[in-house]
């Protein structure tokens, strides 16, 4: 009986930290067991969840979003860290996304709101953008100029750099930027399809 | 590349940075082997830093280290991960290579394992391997052996099967090469005859153009398969003096084939002809009109270079004649230069041919056609759609030769008749034509809009996005925006993007195209794309902001009438009504409505439109939506009911759901873009005797008039005086006017430029002129002579307006001095001559009062020379209005003596007796009225017997209308004093009819009738008597 108070406790806390019902809760868990092992998601089965469910292919994205799930440099995700993730992934506000997206840019946990984005590393995240010119140096050349007009749009500071300011305030004024840096979000489609599944999934046995 | 790695001149830089280039472009062909794991990992010292790598400085597949940096040591795993270092080594990347290649002896063994060391051919060892180290290794040997003959050094021994697959592959490669170039040369052969295909007098050809805009990667435009047998491309031609046909670009030559089959829609490329080794040859050979062309080649750059390249195909056969004579020998239209001007002359002409042949030629826009940039499909977008669609820019064209690229789309491309025709619709499809600058001058926005258009053909999703947000910073309304996103093919890229699935991407795309699809010459590309199928598609998406955007972006397309087509095809009209209910429905979402409205506007232009807007329900909605608060919304809302007003149906509709109350309130709110089109929607509907009442009872007179202020905008006034013109046909109104003063506010407009404005106005005067009170007015305030200077105007229906105005101003005694003053009845008596029926009606009724109010009405009459012939000459009209009103004219003629003579001289009674057997009331009245007055002179009264005229008037008094009946008393009246006249009315049953009349109310008529009788009844008693003695 207690343990059952417990765990109704544990669901009520998440439910109201996210954006989820304590029912969604519940369900997300459900589902959270059915592909993680020993209570604990690794990078691997992430990864596949990313990818069957909601399209998303890049590996180094995955990867940041799994650092960004962890919150830490762990390297397992628990069930709160997924049900918290999955409120952002799925639900979240702009304002809570643009936090989110940038801590996915960053690949970086707590210390994210200080940590600038470098030249660098958007042309790391943006290399695969230019899928169509097979010339290595024609694509570079147009993944520096990409990363030249996302600096001409989004640094508003003008320091060579994009900081957690200047990210915000960019996406504020045209929502469409938010995602500029590399696709880390599921779109509305994969959404509504993900939560219909969630819903039905039984506990595991 | 195995064989080379072995054997690496590691002092070479060029080796060495060949062999990168080759290690990445192996990478990206074959993904999958680059990523498998060495056998044993490279290690070498390194001066890679962590930020080179942007921090990711370990990566492990399972057990197998991929990547680890620490200190000064690096560990490589994979190809994949080698070639990722290497490129964020930068400019380092060819010492750590050579580091690499030094530190680790045999490469190969670490990658592969033991079993390939030793720096023999790879696939030597690899076939003489056991199976299981084969099957796992065996792609990444033939990735690595594929690069094994580029290098310079192929030093080991050659066995017989590796000679024959060396062959081979050379074999290949350089066939791939000769066609690669010989597609280079065709290109600019066609590039260049292109510039003389077209429409134009001077063209030599009527069209000239690949049959596929499609290019493959190297350049080809047929698929690989094809290209194996030296195939390039099919070229479609169609020469000014015969049919169109196809020909095959081929590595050894052009020829004619015979084209697409029409039952499978395959091409046939079975040979017609020699073949030719140029273009040109073959064209020169089909069509006399392009020989002789060419032949005579002038001066001007465009053909300049015919001769460059005829001649050059001229020295050739010639076997090398000197150039200079072949070169007079194609220039007889020249004068005879020295050799050193004759070079700088054509160095010239070759420069200017350069310059023209960069800038594309002006005619291609406005076909539409885009230049050819390699469209290949994207892994996010719909690929197959896009191949498809760049097919279709040329469907204008395959529509008639179903080839094989045809899309789904175009075989759904209607065509069904009722849908289609729109005759009453004027085609103002004509070439909308352009203006263009000349390249020098165009400013830089143009290049950097087409550098971002670039990026969102070669870009992923995210580029994508990235590029459409940052056009947005630039001035895409403007047209230098438009001629740089067209030009380089940027509105199809976009259109193509509203079939993604990715919102973002639409959202972009369409903020783009909603600027620019203000052009005219963007509306019409975008109908010749498709461009409306994507979009209505969009109005049913669940995300409201691309409800929106779409709906405007059509609003602005409708302009064009192919797009309006299209819209409703889709099923357009019902979805964009659809809108109208989210909105109706949700007051939150009211820009929804508002989009919908703005979209069902601009499409309801067109009258078929108008029914199946109807049809879809919308009035209600509409309705419904003019109670909101919301002026913006209002706006279009309005629009729609307006332009759909002129439509009966809908005015029955607008009445019925009293919609009239609140169009007459938007003339209170304070914007005049509002205040116009309700104003103007009000005027529609005034055509309905209903409407007009109601426009008073809910205070609308007042509004109007208050409106009538000549500052102000053309339209509102157009709306505001064809307003107070409808609704002044009622009666209640008129009074209401004279009560508001709006007499003179609307003298004030006559000085208005507009002629829309000056109709309405003069109408308004000719209505409100019958109240006695006004009519005084109009004079007093100045009207009458700007009334009587519009009379020299052309516009018809203006003249119809002014001459009734002047017509109702002359019923008063006082005005028709006023008017003689300025002319005012000859003015009118020339319009008689009009081409327009109707003028000469309006004129002639106008003509009326100024006669039977003037002082001296015979001698105004006579001063018009030949006047009075042109009026009995009116008689022979057909239209029933004019004939009334000549009667009327004829009736107060012939009131003078002298004038009466004239017109029975020039036969009027004869034209008159012809009318008698009509039935219309109004002109039954008027000719007995004429006939009445005519026979006050000499003969005439007998004359109208012989003719005949008599006993149908007797059927008039059987007439419901009394004005008929009386003035049919009159006319019998006249003609009873002739004896003969009398046995015929007699005869003809008048006797019952008129003694009904005697006891009418008009004195007159009493009168008439009773002496009539008399006359009768005297001639009855003198035939009795003579009878009896």
């Amino acid at each position: 009986m207690a343990a059952r108070t417990e765990k109704q406790k544990e669901m009520e806390a998440l439910s109201k930290a996210t954006h989820f019902s304590e029912e969604e809760v519940q369900r997300l868990i459900n589902f959270f067991e059915t592909v993680a092992s020993n209570g604990k998601l690794d990078r691997n089965a992430f990864r596949d969840v990313l990818h069957e469910h909601f399209n998303l292919t890049e590996a180094s994205m995955m990867d940041r979003l799994f650092r960004a799930f962890t919150n830490s440099a762990e390297s397992t995700i628990n069930k709160h860290d997924w049900v918290m993730g999955m409120s952002l992934l799925l639900r979240g506000t702009l304002d809570e996304q643009i936090d989110f997206v940038y801590r996915v840019y960053t690949n970086s946990a707590e210390d994210y709101a200080t940590k600038p984005i470098s030249r660098d590393t958007m042309f790391f995240l943006l290399k695969n953008t230019m899928v169509k010119i097979q010339n290595e140096e024609e694509r570079d050349e147009g993944i520096k100029e990409l990363v030249d007009l996302v600096l001409k749009k989004m640094d508003v500071d003008h320091d060579g750099k994009l900081s957690l300011q200047d990210y915000r305030e960019s996406v504020m004024k045209d929502p469409l930027l938010l995602e500029a840096l590399g696709d880390c979000l599921p779109n509305e489609g994969s959404v509504r399809t993900f939560m219909q599944v969630v819903m039905n999934t039984e506990p595991p046995l | 590349m195995g064989v080379r790695i072995s054997r690496l001149n590691t002092e070479d830089d060029d080796a060495v940075e060949q062999l990168i280039t080759d290690l990445s472009a192996l990478v990206a062909t074959h993904p999958i082997e680059a990523e498998m794991a060495f056998e044993k990992p490279l290690e070498w010292t390194t001066s890679i830093t962590p930020e080179d790598l942007s921090g990711m400085t370990h990566e492990a597949d399972e057990d197998r280290v991929l990547l680890d940096l620490t200190q000064d040591h690096i560990i490589v795993g994979s190809l994949q991960k080698l070639q990722h270092v290497l490129t964020m080594a930068g400019s380092k990347k060819v010492d750590e290579l050579k580091a690499l290649m030094k530190e680790n002896e045999d490469p190969l063994a670490n990658i592969l394992g033991a079993a390939y060391g030793g720096g023999a051919k790879l696939s030597s060892i690899h076939a003489s391997l056991d199976d299981s180290l084969k099957a796992q290794n065996g792609e990444l040997v033939t990735a690595l052996d594929k690069y094994e003959l580029d290098g310079a050094d192929d030093m080991s021994p050659v066995t017989s099967s590796n000679a024959q697959q060396q062959q081979q592959q050379q074999e290949d490669d350089s066939q791939e090469a000769r066609s690669v170039k010989a597609m280079q040369r065709a290109e600019a052969e066609m590039s260049r005859l292109r510039n003389v295909a077209g429409v134009d007098d001077d063209d030599l050809l009527e069209e000239l153009d690949w049959e596929t805009s499609i290019t493959f990667s190297n350049g080809l435009r047929v698929p690989p398969w094809k290209q194996a047998d030296g195939s390039l491309g099919h070229i479609l031609a169609n020469p000014k003096d015969g049919d169109r046909f196809y020909v095959m670009a081929h590595v050894d030559g052009f020829w004619e084939i015979k084209g697409p089959d029409h039952a499978t829609g395959d091409m046939n490329t079975e040979q017609v002809g020699s073949a030719y080794n140029s273009l040109m040859e073959l064209l020169r050979a089909k069509s006399p009109i392009f020989e002789e062309g060419v032949d005579k080649a002038s001066f001007a750059p465009k053909l300049a270079f015919l001769a460059e390249e005829d001649e050059r195909a001229q020295s050739g056969r010639m076997g090398g004649r000197g150039q200079d004579s072949s070169r007079r020998a194609y220039r007889p239209s020249r004068i005879w230069l020295t050799e050193e001007d004759e070079d700088s002359v054509f160095d010239q002409s070759k420069e200017t041919l350069e310059k023209a042949m960069l800038v594309p030629c002006e005619r291609w826009s406005s076909f539409g056609l885009q230049l050819d940039t390699p469209t290949s499909p994207s892994p996010n977008k719909s690929s197959t759609l896009r191949l498809m669609r760049s097919g279709l820019i040329n469907s204008r064209r395959m529509s008639q030769t179903s080839s094989a690229w045809l899309p789904i789309h175009s075989l759904q491309t209607p065509t069904a008749a009722e849908d289609f025709s729109e005759s009453d619709e004027s085609d103002e499809e004509e070439d909308i034509e352009e203006r263009r600058m000349r390249q020098a001058d165009l400013p830089p926005e143009y290049w950097s809009i087409q550098k971002l258009v670039r990026y969102l053909s070669g870009g992923n999703v995210t580029a994508t996005v990235i590029a459409l947000s940052s056009l947005r910073d630039h001035d895409l309304t403007s047209e230098i925006a438009q001629f740089a996103i067209r030009d380089v093919g940027g509105l199809e890229l976009l259109i193509n993007l509203l079939d993604t699935e990715e919102d973002k991407c639409k959202i972009g795309a369409l903020q783009v195209l909603k600027d620019i699809s203000l052009h005219p010459q963007v509306k019409k590309a975008i109908a010749e794309m498709n461009g409306m199928r994507p979009l209505v598609a969009i109005l049913e998406s669940p995300n409201d902001q691309l409800k929106c955007l779409a709906a405007i972006t059509i609003s602005h397309c409708a302009n064009f009438p192919r797009n309006r087509r299209m819209f409703r095809y889709y099923g357009g009209i019902t979805k964009a009504v659809e809108l109208l209910r989210i909105g109706a429905e949700d007051p939150s979402k009211l820009e929804v409505a508002r989009c919908g409205a703005l979209a069902l506007w601009s499409s309801s232009s067109s009258s078929k439109n108008k029914e199946h807007i109807l049809k879809a329900g919308a009035v209600p909605l509409l309705a419904e939506l003019l109670t909101k608060d919301d002026i913006e919304l209002l706006v279009p809302v309005v629009g729609v009911l307006e332009e759909c007003a002129t439509s009966q149906a809908y005015r029955d509709l607008i009445r019925k759901y009293n919609l009239t109350p609140f169009l007459v309130a938007n003339l209170s709110k304070d914007n005049k873009v509002l205040q116009a089109h309700s104003a103007m929607a009000i005027f529609k509907c005034a055509e309905d005797p209903a409407t007009r009442r109601i426009v008073r009872e809910c205070g609308g007179l007042e509004p109007l008039v208050r409106l009538l202020n000549p500052a102000a905008d053309t339209l509102l006034l157009e709306g505001v005086t064809g307003a107070i013109w409808k609704t002044a046909y009622d009666a209640d109104n008129i009074a209401e006017y004279s009560r508001l003063k709006a007499v003179e506010q609307l003298v004030a407009l006559l000085r208005s430029s507009s002629e829309a404005v000056l109709m309405n106005v003069a109408g308004a005067l000719g209505q409100l002129a019958t109240n006695t009170d006004s009519c005084r007015l109009v004079r007093t305030a100045g009207g009458v002579e700007p009334l009587i200077n519009l009379l020299t105007g052309t516009n018809a229906e203006l003249l119809i307006n002014v001459t009734k105005a002047v017509g109702r101003t002359a019923q008063l005694k006082d005005n028709i001095d006023a008017i003689d003053k300025l002319d005012g009845v000859r003015l009118l008596w020339s319009l008689l001559k009009h081409s327009n029926a109707e003028v000469q009606a309006s004129a002639a009724w106008a003509i009326c009062p100024c006669i039977k109010n003037a002082r001296d009405a015979g001698e105004l009459v006579r001063s018009f020379v030949g006047g009075l012939e042109l009026v009995v000459g009116l008689l022979k009209s057909s239209n029933q209005d004019v004939l009334a009103g000549v009667c009327a004219l004829i009736a107060q003629i012939a009131k003078d003596e002298e004038n009466l003579a004239v017109i029975t001289d020039h036969g009027v009674v004869t034209m008159l007796s012809k009318l008698v057997r009509t039935t219309n009331d109004t002109l039954r009245e008027h000719l007995a009225e004429a006939i009445a007055n005519c026979c006050t002179w000499g003969n005439n009264c007998v004359a109208f017997g012989t003719e005949g005229a008599v006993a149908p008037l007797a059927r008039y008094l059987k007439s419901k209308s009394s004005a008929v009946r009386h003035a049919t008393a009159h006319a019998l009246h006249q003609l009873s004093r002739d004896p003969e006249n009398c046995v015929t009315m007699h005869q003809a049953g008048v006797v019952r009819p008129l003694l009904d009349l005697v006891g009418a109310t008009d004195r007159s008529v009493q009168d008439a009738a009773a002496r009539c009788l008399g006359n009768i009844r005297r001639l009855a008693l003198c035939n009795e008597m003579n009878r009896y003695g």
